[in-house]
């Protein structure tokens, strides 16, 4: 099964590093395929133009098929916006809900890329300040999402 | 939306029914309701599909389709059923066609783990290896989505048809899934409540309110909570949003701990007696009593006084009068709460120890001293319904104080015999951990402690059968509107 899972996510990094060199870099700071960290820039022509925002994706060892969708979350600054956590969760149904395991890591990172740039206007989460308190110590995968509107 | 005339005529049951009597009789005297196996509940469905399949003409998998679309209302199926509705739920994704389905499709490389191997080709095309797939189903049936497994493919509609769920999952898993949608929507089915418990009730008919399993759990099959007579449902469900609201410390400090009234000590309560002693060493050995905290000499020979509430004169303290009230009812039933659980333990202790024990110290057999067991029982259910009279006192004693006063005299002889029951369980608990102690039986010859364990036996059913009657009683008043009107 390590196998399997760690094939896939090879193809994965190789889509990434191929197709989307210039959007998206990846990083492996433990060298383990397990963890990503990917960086990026808030695209031109939006309210993110410029700023860089990274990305961490940790997946588990359900991954296998990959049927468990990865954990992914905001690390160092998040964008402010109005799925966005100041604890970095996003509020993203293809990563909860609607996860389907055709979807890719490029798919993952280009659905939040759209989502910061369709943005009209900055602002936290209704109730930010209620949220980051109540999930200190623990991951984001631990809760029931509602979401806000069709679009996140 | 009826679902009586849904079962009832159905041959199944008929046959479960001379089935599983035999073990019922063997369990429980009287028979409210059948015991169903999951086995059971299967077969049923599987019944009903091929009912359905056959009047609309459906394989199995459409079939299951459309029973999860209608909740598995048969007779909303047979009222709306129309040529029209089929392509609206064609539309919707709910009926897909299958037939381009293949098992064993092409070696190729798997979209998902990309894996070369036998693929799966869906009815919409697309093709995934067996892995991929059996692993999506499992994960979709331990999140509890159930069967409605989308396409692997992000954004594909197509529906995976049941026949395929059931090839790629184990079969206990599938089973169960299936009867848990199917008894969650089904008013005439009910899981037990009980832990560990895998067995499904069926009540008679549907104005039994209180099913017991086999395992020994009782609970009200209206709303599924613990057994709560002589509350109605809507009433226990108030007083329980009531009680939560409270702080579960100070739950916890009412329900385990009294003040000694004499040296200031919290003494834990240990039998569901509402004597209690304050126990050296570290206690001072006074006795007082746990629903009122006073001392128990000279006034509580009948300890049963304190269960009503007299409310203070003063009409200008209304408010902190309701208050008070409250408290009062609450307390009260805590202390009852708490008095079920002690029985329960000491029903487990009792199996595990105590009838070696007395077979020990009295010589007695087991069936003997089976009348034990039948008055702990009895002094469960009994505690069991105390304890919910003081959720009607609260109630009734603000609506209606002229039923107020007879409700009053009713649960005071109650109580009053639950806790002579309480008492002389106690005492013979007390006297066989007396008895433990070699030297202190050779004293008493065997002959004398038979007598007297003969005597306690006598005592024993007469209070049991009192507690039997006065509860029988008091729920006949409720039920017939005695009390409450």
């Amino acid at each position: 099964m390590q196998n399997r899972m760690a094939k896939r996510l090879q193809k994965d990094l190789e889509q990434m590093q191929k197709t989307y060199v210039d959007q998206f870099i990846v990083k492996m700071p433990n060298n383990d395929i397990k963890h990503w960290i990917v960086g990026f820039e808030g695209a031109k022509g939006t309210l993110y133009q410029g700023e860089k925002f990274e990305l961490q994706f940790k997946f588990s060892n359900d991954y296998v098929a990959p049927i468990e969708s990865p954990e992914v979350i905001f690390i160092g600054k998040p964008p402010e916006h109005e799925h966005i956590y100041s604890n970095g969760f996003i509020c993203l149904s293809i990563l909860f809900d609607e996860w389907s395991a055709a979807l890719t890591v490029s798919s993952i990172c280009l659905s939040i890329q759209s989502m910061l740039s369709s943005a009209t206007k900055k602002m936290k989460p209704p109730n930010d300040a209620e949220f980051v308190k109540r999930s200190a110590g623990r991951g984001p995968k631990s809760f029931l999402w509602s979401y806000h509107d069709e679009k996140c | 939306m009826d679902y009586e005339e849904e079962y009832d005529g159905e041959d199944y049951y008929q046959d479960s029914n001379s089935y599983y009597q035999p073990q019922l009789l063997q369990r429980n005297s009287s028979i409210n309701q059948e015991t169903l196996e999951l086995q059971d509940v299967m077969e049923y469905i599987d019944q009903l599909i091929n009912n359905i399949g056959e009047l609309l003409n459906f394989d199995s998998d459409n079939t299951y389709e459309i029973l999860m679309f209608y909740n598995w209302n048969k007779d909303r199926i047979e009222s709306e059923y129309h040529e029209k509705i089929i392509e609206q739920l064609q539309k919707q994704g709910i009926l897909n066609n299958h037939s381009a389905i293949s098992y064993e499709n092409n070696t190729t490389s798997c979209p998902l783990c990309l894996e070369i191997t036998t693929m799966v080709k869906l009815g919409c095309g697309h093709l995934f290896c067996h892995s991929c797939v059996t692993h999506t189903i499992a994960q979709r049936f331990s999140k509890e989505q159930f069967l409605v497994i989308p396409c692997l493919q992000y954004g594909c509609k197509y529906r995976l048809p049941i026949s395929m769920i059931k090839k790629f999952s184990r079969p206990e898993d599938f089973q169960k899934i299936v009867c848990r949608k199917f008894i969650d929507t089904n008013k005439s089915l009910a899981y037990c409540q009980g832990v560990d418990c895998k067995k499904i009730l069926r009540p008679k008919d549907l104005s039994i309110t209180t099913v017991t399993c086999p395992c020994g759990t009782s609970f009200c099959f209206r709303c599924k909570n613990e057994f709560h007579l002589p509350v109605p449902c809507d009433m226990a469900k108030t007083w329980v949003s009531e009680i939560t609201k409270n702080e579960a410390n100070i739950k916890w400090i009412v329900l385990n701990t009294k003040i000694c009234p004499f040296c200031k000590r919290p003494v834990e309560r240990s039998d569901g007696c509402n004597y209690l002693m304050c126990k050296p060493p570290g206690g001072c050995g006074k006795a007082f009593c746990y629903v009122c905290s006073n001392p128990w000499e000279p006034d509580h020979k009948d300890h049963f006084k304190c269960s009503k509430y007299v409310p203070p004169s003063n009409n200008l303290e209304r408010e902190k009068e309701i208050l008070a009230r409250y408290n009062f009812y609450y307390e009260r039933f805590l202390n009852s709460h708490s008095g079920v659980e002690q029985n329960q333990k000491r029903l487990k202790q009792l199996k595990e120890k105590h009838y070696q024990e007395i077979q020990d110290i009295y010589e007695v057999t087991n069936i003997e001293a089976g009348f034990l067991e039948t008055a702990l029982k009895e002094l469960i259910q009994s505690r069991q319904v105390l304890k919910w009279t003081y959720c009607l006192g609260f109630f009734i004693s603000q609506t209606n104080p002229n039923s107020s006063k007879l409700f009053d005299n009713y649960q005071k002889d109650f109580e009053h015999s639950c806790e002579q029951l309480s008492q002389i369980c106690m005492q013979l608990f007390h006297e066989l951990e007396k008895m433990q102690n070699q030297f202190t039986r050779t004293q008493i010859s065997l002959e004398t402690r038979r007598i007297d364990f003969f005597q306690r036996k006598e005592q024993f059913q007469k209070m049991q059968n009192r507690c039997k009657l006065l509860r029988d009683n008091l729920l006949k008043a409720s039920e017939n509107g005695d009390i409450m009107n």
